[in-house]
């Protein structure tokens, strides 16, 4: 890979490009709106069918989905792919759990983040700053996995320098989210996940008919390897219980992904929430299938590439021709980008709405000087922190796939059970919501940086335990809400 | 408890949803589980073959996964309710 690739780097250009042109459009929508919390940080609610399935999927498929799982599934064969289709509910999950409840409550509140809600229904300064404290740190280092994952990519395929790279690649990102806003960030998540939808397509088929026949794939598998056509790949790496934690990791415990969750008040209607489950699992089904299939099938065409985060460009080199492989480069891209840029937004909104106009000033939403100062801050914070992540990223650790899986199992213990439980159970309160965060977090991180598992399962599974087990018991202890909030989650 | 106050009718359906969403995973689940390990431990040189995949792929991750995005399409369809988003239940329930 010497030398710049140019017919690579075209089609990239122009779909960043397009890309840019969105943020504008969205940026006029911006100034014209009367809400500018809203519209900056929900898109003022507007998201029919398509778009809210699209931006779940994109926001959910990251570079992990793209480039580090991919690259484990070259390894590890068959059973890797059957690990990412765990995947397949989470587009359903998500919007069933959360769904309709949650877009009600939001706008009975008038919540723009998760914390609101939190504020809303457990009337708790120490939840909403627990929460805030952790949402930040997650996603941050989320952040700095998909910053690098994509600047790889960007090397690997144009021949530019990871720097060079990551500097394009993150400016783009950092620049549309803090000037078009949420609904940019949610109609570019559409074209992205259109984008990978072609990509996924693109390779697969290059692979396929690289390797004459998706018989004869298979059959060069088994040759390199048996075990990389069974479940429980070479050596039974994949053991029944480790496959089965990532049931929780990867698919029960996404409902409580704040970023996702956030969707899930963003919509227009009902009847975009029901187009959006039905399109966003066909899409995730279809793109989890295609991109993992096509790591693991790459072996049988391209094998001996080492680094597992260099296969799926060197692959898309190797086997499409270079102005396809171009578009197919946008599509991985889009998939990282489209997960940061809602983590972006949503640190933001929680650095202005949840921390700064909650408990700092409060009385700067109802003067006309204290909004500007509002506007002008939200704009500040998403371009600060994407700074301070782009920072991180020049220094970059070795396999992304760990850190994002790490961030991952990090917000959901400390979201999924204050979600969830808040919105269904009605005993639940601030103190039980902030003993399940705060021993959980804990938890996770004690056992995540100390023991690679917990009796062969992720240890999101004893985690999730914990922070289930301080909530019900310290909610039980303590008293019970107040009437006024079993009016506002339950009631008429 | 709260004379006068009745549980808003659109919660009750949510939470009927809800647990129509997880009943869902549940048979996915089921589905992914047992075509993944049915008959593999005997080891690959017993595996059928449909469409150029070994046979428990091909059910439990090619499959299975197309299959529930119809079933979900189903359920969305004869299970799921419109409902209003307003702050306050409406009479007509719908948008």
């Amino acid at each position: 890979m010497e030398g710049i690739n140019v017919s690579v780097i075209v089609p990239v250009a122009l779909y960043l490009i397009g890309i840019y042109v969105m943020a504008v459009y969205c940026n006029k929508r911006l100034s014209r709106s009367d809400d500018f919390m809203e519209e900056y940080f929900i898109g003022s609610r507007g998201m029919g069918g398509f778009v809210l399935a699209m931006t779940l999927v994109a926001t959910y498929t990251s570079a992990s989905s793209f480039i580090g799982g991919p690259g484990v599934a070259y390894k590890m064969g068959l059973g890797w792919v059957l690990l990412a289709m765990i995947q397949v509910p989470t587009a359903w999950l998500t919007l069933g759990v959360l769904g309709k409840k949650f877009a009600i409550v939001a706008r009975r509140i008038g919540a723009v983040t998760v914390n609101d809600v939190f504020r809303a229904r457990y009337e708790s300064p120490a939840v909403v700053i627990a929460g805030s404290v952790s949402l930040l740190a997650f996603f941050v280092a989320a952040m700095t996995a998909q910053f690098i994952g994509g600047a790889r990519l960007f090397q690997g395929m144009t021949g530019l320098s990871y720097n060079t790279g990551l500097a394009i690649f993150a400016v783009t990102v950092i620049a549309y989210t803090t000037v078009g806003g949420f609904r940019a960030v949610a109609l570019t998540d559409a074209l992205q996940g259109v984008v990978m939808i072609v990509g996924t397509t693109a390779l697969l088929f290059g692979i396929v008919s690289m390797g004459g026949g998706m018989e004869n794939v298979v059959a060069t598998l088994r040759d390199i390897n048996p075990d990389l056509i069974t479940p429980h790949g070479p050596d039974g790496f994949i053991s029944k219980p480790f496959i089965l934690s990532f049931w929780v990791l990867v698919c029960l415990g996404v409902v409580g992904l704040p970023h996702t969750a956030v969707r899930c008040m963003g919509y227009r209607d009902s009847r975009s929430m029901h187009g959006a489950m039905v399109i966003g699992t066909f899409v995730l089904a279809f793109v989890m299938l295609g991109m993992h299939l096509c790591g693991a099938l790459g072996r049988a065409v391209v094998p001996g590439i080492e680094v597992g985060d260099t296969i799926m460009p060197i692959l898309s080199l190797k086997v499409l021709p270079p102005v396809v492989a171009g578009i197919f480069l946008a599509g991985p891209l889009a998939g990282v980008m489209s997960t940061i840029d809602s983590q972006l937004i949503l640190a933001s909104a929680t650095i202005v709405k949840d921390i700064y106009v909650n408990y700092v000033s409060p009385e700067s939403v109802s003067s006309e000087r204290g909004i500007k100062k509002v506007r002008i801050m939200s704009l500040a914070a998403t371009a600060m922190i994407g700074t301070v992540v782009l920072l991180a990223a020049f220094r970059p650790p070795e396999l992304i796939v760990w850190i994002n899986i790490f961030a991952f199992g990090g917000m959901q213990a400390a979201f999924l059970w204050p979600l969830v439980l808040g919105l269904y159970w009605k005993r639940a309160n601030g103190k039980g919501a902030l003993a399940s965060m705060v021993t959980g977090v804990f938890t996770y991180i004690t056992m995540a940086s100390t023991m690679k598992n917990f009796m062969g399962m992720n240890v999101i599974i004893p985690t999730l335990l914990v922070g289930l087990v301080a909530f019900v018991l310290v909610s039980l202890w303590s008293k019970r809400p107040d009437d006024s909030v079993i009016d506002l989650f339950w009631m008429e | 408890m709260f004379p006068g106050k009745h549980e808003d009718r659109r919660f009750k359906t949510a939470r009927f949803e809800a647990i129509c969403s997880l009943v869902l995973t549940v048979l996915y689940f089921m589905w992914w589980y047992g075509f993944a390990y049915h008959g593999t431990d005997s080891g690959p040189e017993n595996y059928h073959y449909f469409m150029g995949f070994p046979g428990w792929f091909f059910f439990s991750c090619v499959l299975g996964p197309f299959l529930f995005c119809f079933i979900a399409w189903a359920m969305v369809n004869l299970l799921f309710k419109e409902v209003s988003l307003s702050p306050k239940e409406e009479d007509d329930g719908r948008d």
